[in-house]
């Protein structure tokens, strides 16, 4: 076809140039209406979305039986003007298979006055059966309130023991009668310290294969929260107080009775403790202290293998004036040492702290990285583990945030005002502008982040976590044997929540159950297992019940992705023997027994 | 169909083209002509639209006609603006060791400061501390010397030394003094975000004093300055972003009767002030009061790098790197008298 070109008419002449001005105009138009970038963020909008790790978490809290809320603490009226705030804290949860049939049962915490403690059995079909009071240990809070429990078998009898840590009135500590009771031995064992903690591990710092206990405390011990003497019983500053309660290292002295040897070992921090956790932070095969202090800096205790720790806090970490409320270990590299997250408070435009994500540089000291890796601004944070929750190998990190969920006011700017006007006696509570019915950092939503890249992504909505509550113990179990850790979680003052996991790809993965034997505690507390598949290295230790207010299933599990066998795992337990394996099954839990394999 | 069928057949027959016009090839080419012309006016003009600055009158609070230099605080400015003698550590006249002597003020703040530079500390934080003890009321010699303590951290040093001065003297100068010295101490807190509370504390304390001050100063500019920094400073929902506002609106105003003194302080009041509206989100008030100030400055580096900062960077400097926290303020006052910055 010919193509001819005719001349251009006035009339087509001007046509064209309205088109053009026309079009100039919209450009400009564009142009200035796009300030705000809202034109690329449009276009940033309909880009293919990224790709992540997928989970699907699902709440069955209802279903599997576990359907129980929270009751608070109510203390001394004298203090009713922050009462939200000192009722904050009690919401705990902690696994164990407390009857050895196989599967992970569940403690649940209450602390008001006589509300009942739960012991979730597991039936082995998805549910749970609350069998406290049959097992004695439901009515916890006639007395003072219930803020922690630990598992850990004190006896090495096979059977896991509960410890109770309260405020205000003595702790308990309960043993396991192996038939699904449990007699409370406080008084004979010497464990009953009072005072006012808010954390216990199980650990055998002395290494004579015998758990001990370490107990962190909140408020000193003579201040009676219910029968007040004196309401200076706050922190004296908000960066550096050091005028908590003493912290409790009970040594079991092997006949079923402890001796409290913090003060002569110098662990008798007195920083306003809310979780204590232990690992070997510095590959000695001993287990080291790391304290989570609020108000003020955290604590390293190394442990020098004779019975003895050395305060290295100086040394290993920067100046920390945060506000410590949880500390996790995991090692995120594969390089046999030890990272630790730890939770801190985020609230935009007050104080924004962030959390720590403290990366071990394997020369006694750490870096913080969670800027970084985009780990740190969560919100008012609590419980926080580590978790490979599609055993992808990579580990996630999930944070349960909120403090006070309450009205729509806030009480950050009266609390930001206390904090910072000098000569506010803030140690007095008397002090403290009423909170009445405003939140405190409340209706915040737990965050889970998951690798991407270099980087971590937050999720948590997109997994299926649409609740605010206000999270404090998270407690990482598999409740029903297939590999993948569910989530419980306990919240303040409000219902308790169980998510079943639900990946959208599963991986192949090992379970491993230890028993110590020999100069190790029959818990495996402690023992370091580092397992080679493929071209990549994991190393995991036996938890002693790290975690803000909770305690996760002890056993390990090991996520292998797509890799089909394991070259070799290494189990150094805590007596220091050393044992290799290779060859075992994939996806399912082996038992392994110290000097048995 | 059926309105297709009602229409006469002749009409769907295309009738033929009709001859092009004939038009002279000249006046083609002159419409064409015209036609750019239109396109580039068009093209122009909607680029003046799209990135012509536009600076709007600022708000400022009204000040008295009969403001003088004394009402700024700035009566001695003369003597602030003194040279510095050359060769002080060589001159006969300075005493062997410090003197607090009026006549030998100058000298022995210019000696402190040679001496600083070349290493020896103590002898020279000595000699400036004589010279300040010579007239407390010099704010030229107080500066020097609270800055050297401030340079080597010796931030307890300074607040005691410039706390008992106010205590002592009470005049307005030595209260700034003590201001300012509170402000240097928030650089003994550990860095934000750790630090804080410790930061606002020593804040609030500076704040306390500048209130006294300017209560019955209120044309004091460098407490005005001095204060609106100081509440610039705070996380934004402590809600001291509008007294930091009303203080810099201030500062900015001031800038007029302070230019015949110096111009030195200009850029910086446009730019605190700007900061403010950054601080807040409002990424346009910002830019607009630095336009502002670039008009009266147009050398001003410091103006032009915060209009380079793009628009969406503007927003959210809650922890940036203009007024965030850790950003400390520079208390240097010695920009309300120095020429030729």
């Amino acid at each position: 076809m010919e193509q001819t070109s005719k001349p251009t008419s006035r009339r087509q002449m001007l046509k064209y140039t309205v088109q053009a001005s026309l079009g100039l105009a919209a450009v400009a138009v564009v142009g200035l209406v796009n300030r705000g970038n809202w034109f690329n963020k449009l276009l940033g909008a309909s880009q293919p979305k990224v790709s992540y790790p997928s989970f699907r978490l699902r709440e069955i809290s209802r279903q599997a039986g576990m359907a129980v809320t929270h009751q608070k603490v109510l203390l001394d009226p004298q203090i009713d003007n922050i009462m939200p705030w000192m009722c904050s804290v009690g919401a705990a949860v902690s696994a164990a298979d407390y009857n050895n049939d196989g599967l992970i049962d569940i403690f649940v915490s209450s602390s008001g006055k006589n509300s009942p403690c739960h012991l979730f059995r597991n039936n082995g079909d998805g549910t749970f059966t609350d069998v406290a009071v049959e097992a004695g240990i439901a009515d916890l809070n006639r007395d003072g309130g219930v803020m922690d429990a630990v598992w850990g078998d004190y006896d090495n009898d096979g059977w896991p023991d509960l410890y109770i840590v309260k405020w205000s009135a003595h702790n308990h500590l309960f043993h396991n009668n192996h038939d699904g009771t449990f007699t409370d031995v406080t008084e004979v064992s010497g464990t009953g310290y009072t005072g006012n903690g808010n954390g216990a591990i199980w650990f055998d710092y002395n290494e004579d294969g015998l758990l001990d206990l370490y107990i962190g405390n909140y408020f000193r011990p003579e201040n009676d929260l219910w029968h007040l003497k004196t309401t200076r019983i706050m922190h004296n500053d908000f960066e550096n107080a050091r005028n908590g309660g003493p912290n409790v290292l009970y040594r079991n002295n092997g006949d079923g009775t402890f001796t409290n040897v913090a003060p002569q070992l110098g662990v008798d921090d007195t920083g306003w403790t809310l979780d204590v956790s232990a690992c070997d932070l510095f590959h000695t095969g001993h287990m080291d202290l790391y304290l989570a202090n609020d108000f003020g800096q955290d604590k390293i205790y190394k442990n020098n293998g004779d019975g003895t720790f050395t305060d290295v806090t100086a040394h290993a970490l920067p100046i920390d004036t945060r506000k410590g409320m949880n500390a996790d270990i995991a090692d995120l590299d594969g390089d046999g040492y030890p990272d630790i997250y730890v939770s801190n408070i985020t609230r935009s435009g007050y104080l924004v702290e962030g959390n720590f994500l403290w990366r071990n540089n394997k020369d006694g000291t750490f870096t913080d990285t969670a800027p970084d890796l985009g780990v740190d601004r969560a919100g008012w944070s609590w419980g926080a583990k580590f978790v490979d929750l599609d055993n992808d190998g990579e580990m996630e990190i999930l944070v349960l945030n909120g403090f006070v969920s309450a009205g729509t006011g806030d009480y950050w700017f009266e609390l930001g005002t206390m904090a910072t006007t000098p000569g506010l006696v803030i140690e007095d509570a008397r002090s403290w502008p009423p909170v009445g019915n405003k939140s405190i950092s409340g209706h915040e939503r737990p965050s889970l982040f998951v690798k991407q890249g270099n980087r971590y992504i937050e999720i948590a909505e997109a997994a299926g976590i649409l609740e605010a509550h206000d999270g404090r113990g998270l407690c990482i179990a598999d409740y029903d044997n297939d590999g993948l850790p569910e989530l419980f979680i306990a919240n303040q003052g409000q219902p308790f929540r169980l998510y079943k996991n639900i990946p959208q790809t599963r991986h192949q993965w090992i379970g491993l159950h230890l028993i110590g034997a020999g100069r190790s505690n029959r818990d495996a507390i402690g023992t370091r297992v580092t397992l080679s598949a493929g071209n990549r290295r994991q190393v995991k230790w036996v938890d002693p019940g790290n975690g803000f207010a909770s305690q996760s299933d002890r056993r390990l599990v090991f996520g292998l992705g797509k890799l089909t066998q394991i070259d070799n795992l290494e189990i150094r337990w805590p007596d220091g023997r050393i044992e290799q394996l290779n060859g075992l099954a994939l996806n399912q839990y082996h038992t392994l027994k110290e000097g048995a394999l | 169909m059926k309105l297709l069928s009602k229409r006469p057949a002749q009409e769907l027959v295309t009738p033929p083209d009709p001859p092009a016009p004939r038009r002279p090839r000249r006046r083609r080419r002159a419409l064409l002509i015209i036609a750019s012309i239109l396109v580039l006016l068009l093209l122009a003009g909607g680029g003046y639209l799209l990135f012509r600055p536009r600076v709007q009158p600022l708000a400022l609070p009204a000040l008295p006609a009969s403001l003088n230099n004394a009402d700024l605080g700035l009566d001695a400015w003369r003597a602030y603006q003194q040279p510095l003698p050359a060769n002080p550590l060589a001159n006969a006249q300075l005493p062997g060791t410090p003197q607090v002597n009026p006549t030998l003020a100058l000298l022995e703040d210019a000696a402190g400061q040679a001496l600083i530079r070349q290493g020896e500390l103590e002898k020279g934080l000595s000699y400036l501390q004589a010279a300040s003890q010579s007239d407390q009321l010099n704010l030229r010699y107080s500066n020097d010397y609270r800055l050297a303590l401030r340079d080597h951290r010796r931030f307890t040093e300074e607040l005691t030394y410039f706390t008992r001065v106010a205590n002592q003297d009470k005049s307005v100068n030595a209260l700034i003094t003590q201001a300012l010295a509170y402000v240097d101490q928030m650089r003994s807190c550990p860095l934000p975000p750790d630090g804080l509370v410790c930061q606002a504390q020593d804040s609030w304390n500076s704040i306390n004093i500048l209130n006294q001050v300017l209560t019955t100063h209120p044309y004091n500019v460098i407490a005005r300055f001095a204060r609106g920094l100081n509440h610039l400073y705070w996380p934004s929902l402590m809600g001291h972003l509008p007294q930091a506002q009303t203080d810099l609106q201030y500062s900015v105003a001031l800038t007029r009767p302070l230019s015949a003194i110096t111009q030195g302080f200009t850029a910086d009041a446009y730019i605190a002030l700007g900061d403010v509206f950054a601080k807040d989100g409002k990424a346009d008030q910002a830019r607009n009061v630095w336009l502002n100030g670039l008009q009266l400055v147009p050398a001003s580096t410091l103006l032009q790098a915060r209009l380079n900062i793009a628009q969406d960077q503007l927003v959210n400097q809650e922890n940036g790197p203009l007024r965030g926290l850790g950003v400390y303020v520079d208390t240097d006052i010695a920009i309300f008298w120095k020429t030729g910055r």
